[in-house]
């Protein structure tokens, strides 16, 4: 018999403040009391902080403020965003049985009907797939089919990973300090048979349109777009982010660069995109 | 040091079809401001107890920061008719916050919009700022409605222009109705189409209007190809009712845009 699925949220804390941990965690309760009501397993959550700032006495603190019951099990270094997540999977997978692990960044909220709507679209999808949120209230503008909810690739922001494609995948390709690791894990689902689906009724709040340019987060982008290309062996789209590196002064030249030591190159496939620069996909406007 | 209120006036006509889930996203996008304190006041148009009740539970789903709170207020009035003037008056009357706002139970918010014209508001001598408006086109599918498109209409439309029509989508703006003193305008109430540009013209006699951050896109005004939108257009169905609404309409707003442009014309002479 196939099991109930069961979600873990997962959060990887980065110079979160307590007020805005507790203003997020007061919203998952909600959503996970609608999850209960409509028949489905409660979700349980587990934190990281890669900032190194939370404890485990500070997260228990928000626990009991909040009613819910919090699972910290800190990382021993920030090794970035993927490896705090594949930290935090192994965990939610291994010790508390969970059979979808929802990754959740931590500058936004999900609609209370949010799990749900994962819920349901877990159960949608008769083979594991790479379900999305649709972010909000600036919606990513990536093309996904109105019909199938099939996408080149899912944000990281809000994003159910089943157990089955985090063992065959490895989960997140943790030489990506930040940004494009959620592209390269799709891509990789996407070649190995399995899809990446958008769940157009699941809502993440997530602070995208009040961005202001952070040169350091700027670098790090141009950086793992450098990294995916060459891994995905598209050595047009590495130079253009080299060139870029350059142009916005992070580097002298690409000698200066990370050396990019890929044993496990992969062939551009349908799904492979650099034509689109960072979207990674046909934009819809 | 707590920031002043902001009550945020949203409107909500019926129950039926999407307007509870239209109506949990504007809410979500309130919930998710980055500006706070906001007072949302959901006015209701001669709601049922138990319609009330769907709302006031639909509210209760919300985590509500830094001393924010939802609210319903029924405007009752069993005349069977649109009374969006009236649900706006209301909202007004009953809003308890030093700024105000609009939104439409099917419109949203981007996260600091009303951050950005607050703060707009401080560098500015104006009562009312404006932001940037994209329209986002939607399409209706087995899964609910996508966004296929967005644009910006309003974008190339200069100030002047706001003398020849509205510009100004009612939800891209907040009032600083401490700086109007007691002049903050009503919406007519006998106006079931451009009661928005109506009172805006209105608000101009008053105030200067500071649109420094129309560049900015800070809010979206979805538009559905199946047309559930509820804000009336003059592409809506040709009935004698709708052409007496809009001919209505435009015979109320007329005297005050003259005396407006006159007003205008007056001050930059006395200016100069």
């Amino acid at each position: 018999m196939q099991k109930e699925p069961l979600i873990g949220i997962g959060i990887i804390l980065f110079h979160t403040t307590e007020k805005e941990l507790v203003h997020i965690v007061m919203t998952l309760r909600k959503a996970m009391d609608g999850t209960e009501a409509g028949g489905w397993r409660k979700p349980l959550v587990v934190l990281a902080d890669n900032s190194h700032e939370w404890d485990a006495e500070g997260i228990r603190r928000v626990s009991i403020l909040t009613d819910v019951p919090l699972h910290f099990h800190p990382t021993p270094a920030n090794g970035g965003f993927g490896s705090g997540h594949n930290h935090l999977m192994t965990c939610a997978f291994e010790k508390f049985g969970v059979t979808h692990y929802l990754c959740l960044n931590p500058d936004g909220i999900p609609h209370p009907d949010a799990l749900v709507y994962l819920y349901e679209a877990i159960k949608y999808h008769p083979l594991p797939a790479m379900i999305e949120a649709r972010q909000f209230p600036s919606e990513h503008p990536k093309f996904y089919d109105g019909d199938t909810l099939e996408t080149d690739w899912c944000s990281a922001a809000c994003l159910i990973i089943p157990q089955f494609l985090f063992e065959l995948t490895s989960g997140f390709d943790d030489r990506f300090f930040m940004y494009c690791e959620d592209v390269d894990l799709c891509w990789r689902v996407w070649e190995a048979g399995y899809k990446c689906v958008v769940a157009p009724k699941a809502l993440f709040h997530h602070h995208v349109a009040s961005r202001t340019p952070n040169p350091k987060a700027n670098q790090w982008m141009i950086e793992s777009g450098r990294a995916l290309a060459s891994k995905w062996k598209t050595p047009g789209f590495q130079r253009h982010c080299e060139r870029g590196l350059v142009k916005e002064l992070y580097y002298k030249s690409v000698a200066e660069m990370p050396a990019l030591k890929y044993s496990d190159l992969h062939t551009p496939h349908v799904r492979v995109d650099f034509d689109n620069g960072f979207t990674f996909s046909i934009a819809r406007w | 040091m707590q920031q002043s209120t902001l009550s945020v006036i949203l409107r909500l006509h019926t129950t039926e079809g999407n307007a509870l889930q239209f109506l949990s996203n504007a809410l979500l996008s309130l919930a998710g401001a980055i500006y706070a304190p906001i007072e949302v006041v959901v006015v209701t148009q001669q709601f049922s107890p138990v319609q009330i009740q769907k709302v006031e539970e639909l509210i209760a789903r919300f985590v509500w920061k830094d001393f924010s709170c939802a609210r319903v207020v029924n405007y009752e009035n069993p005349e069977k008719k649109d009374h969006r003037s009236a649900l706006l008056n209301t909202g007004f009357d009953s809003a308890q916050g030093r700024y105000l706002a609009i939104l439409d139970y099917d419109d949203f918010v981007y996260e600091h919009a009303y951050a950005t014209l607050i703060e707009q508001l401080g560098r500015s001598s104006a009562a009312v700022a404006f932001g940037g408006c994209l329209i986002a086109h939607s399409t209706r599918t087995v899964h609910g409605y996508k966004v296929v498109g967005k644009s910006n209409p309003w974008e190339k439309r200069s100030d002047d222009e706001f003398l020849r029509r509205n510009i100004y989508p009612s939800h891209t703006f907040v009032i600083d109705r401490e700086r109007l003193g007691g002049r903050l305008p009503r919406f007519n109430e006998k106006l079931s189409r451009e009661e928005d540009y109506d009172f805006l013209l209105r608000l101009r006699f008053e105030t200067e209007f500071d649109t420094t951050c129309r560049g900015q896109v800070l809010f979206e005004y979805p538009i559905r190809d199946d047309g559930t939108n509820t804000t009336m257009t003059e592409n809506e169905p040709e009935t004698s009712e709708n052409r007496a609404a809009w001919t209505a309409a435009r015979a109320t707003w007329e005297p005050v845009r003259q005396l407006l442009k006159k007003h205008l014309e007056n001050s930059k002479k006395e200016r100069q």
